[in-house]
């Protein structure tokens, strides 16, 4: 899902950034209260932020498709340290990518939008809705990072579509969702495996960090 | 009291859980993607790149546009060194952060983590 430069229009650009610089402000502000309430969520914040940066440019092949991908790592991120906050860190995985010739410098606010807030809304509100639902923590997890890698896809490929050909919208995201959605899928099994396991072990290991951000989810863990 | 903290340093310097868990995780992820690789150009795909790249090409095409870095454009070889060295970091980064939010209290600075 990352975008290059010089692919989206230059109005498209700027609303992506505006879009996404709002929930990363909102992201801001939660991450300095929750700091200030609970010092130990700054580990857990670095930790994910580092592992969305590795964990989006970890490109994995798919054999029958030719080509590779990665997964996005967001899902698990917002499940630990909240959606809001996985904005932030996403917005700086993607800067520090565009290092290294992964996505672009303009697009950051588009591929931000993608992965960092559909992503990790998506694989959050799975995530809640499935706990209510006293779905366990693995699948409740592994569910949500599944949800919230074909999300990041879809929206990525919405995106092109709708700046390159607003007036063919669906066949143009129909089209781009054929690029993606294939290599994307196992990719997103991958992901649901990942994010099962991780959240489970922080669960078992670390209980307290589950509540970081959200007590009345958390107090569900069996 | 002494032999503990002797035995625990000593199991600190061999292995410690987390570093074996760290391992064998490097081990079974380089052993899907060397899989994957390999089953990939036996397939007849040469290529591997990625989707990320195909869907800009397409994009491109539809849109008539030219994809490009703001910063610099990096080789093919220069992509490989750029990713590695971002693994490498973040790795490092997270085998450092994570005795801050896994390490057992009471056993840190004795060679034991979690």
């Amino acid at each position: 899902m990352h975008i290059s430069d010089g692919i989206l229009e230059p109005q498209w650009i700027i609303f992506w950034w505006i879009v996404a610089m709002a929930f990363v402000a909102v992201g801001v502000v939660q991450i300095r209260q929750r700091v200030k309430d609970n010092p130990q969520y700054l580990p857990a914040l670095a930790l994910m932020g580092a592992a969305v940066l590795v964990i989006s440019v970890w490109h994995i092949p798919v054999p029958v498709t030719g080509s590779s991908s990665h997964p996005c790592g967001t899902p698990m991120a917002a499940i630990i340290v909240g959606p809001f906050p996985v904005a932030v860190i996403s917005a700086i995985a993607l800067f520090f990518q565009t290092f290294v010739g992964h996505g672009g410098l303009t697009t950051i606010g588009a591929n931000d939008f993608s992965m960092g807030i559909v992503g990790a809304f998506t694989g959050y509100g799975t995530w809640v809705a499935l706990r209510n639902l006293r779905a366990s923590i693995f699948w409740a997890a592994a569910l949500a990072g599944f949800i919230g890698d074909v999300f990041t896809y879809v929206t990525s490929a919405f995106q092109l579509a709708i700046s390159l050909h607003p007036e063919s919208l669906l066949h143009y995201w129909g089209i781009f969702l054929l690029g993606y959605v294939p290599t994307q899928l196992p990719i997103a099994i991958m992901e649901f495996v990942f994010t099962g396991l991780v959240v489970r072990y922080v669960a078992e290991v670390r209980p307290e960090m589950m509540r970081l951000h959200k007590p009345a989810v958390a107090s569900t863990i069996k | 009291m002494t032999k503990e903290i002797t035995i625990n340093k000593i199991k600190g310097i061999i292995m410690d859980k987390f570093e074996k868990t760290a391992l064998l995780a490097c081990a079974v992820m380089s052993a899907v993607i060397l899989i994957f690789f390999y089953a990939g150009t036996a397939l007849g795909h040469h290529d591997l790149s990625g989707s990320d790249d195909k869907v800009t090409e397409t994009a491109a095409d539809v849109g008539n546009k030219t994809p490009h870095s703001s910063l610099y454009e990096l080789d093919q070889n220069g992509e490989y060194v750029g990713f590695a060295s971002i693994g490498v970091a973040g790795g490092f980064f997270v085998g450092y952060i994570w005795n801050m939010t896994f390490g057992e209290e009471s056993t840190k600075g004795v060679g034991t983590r979690g």
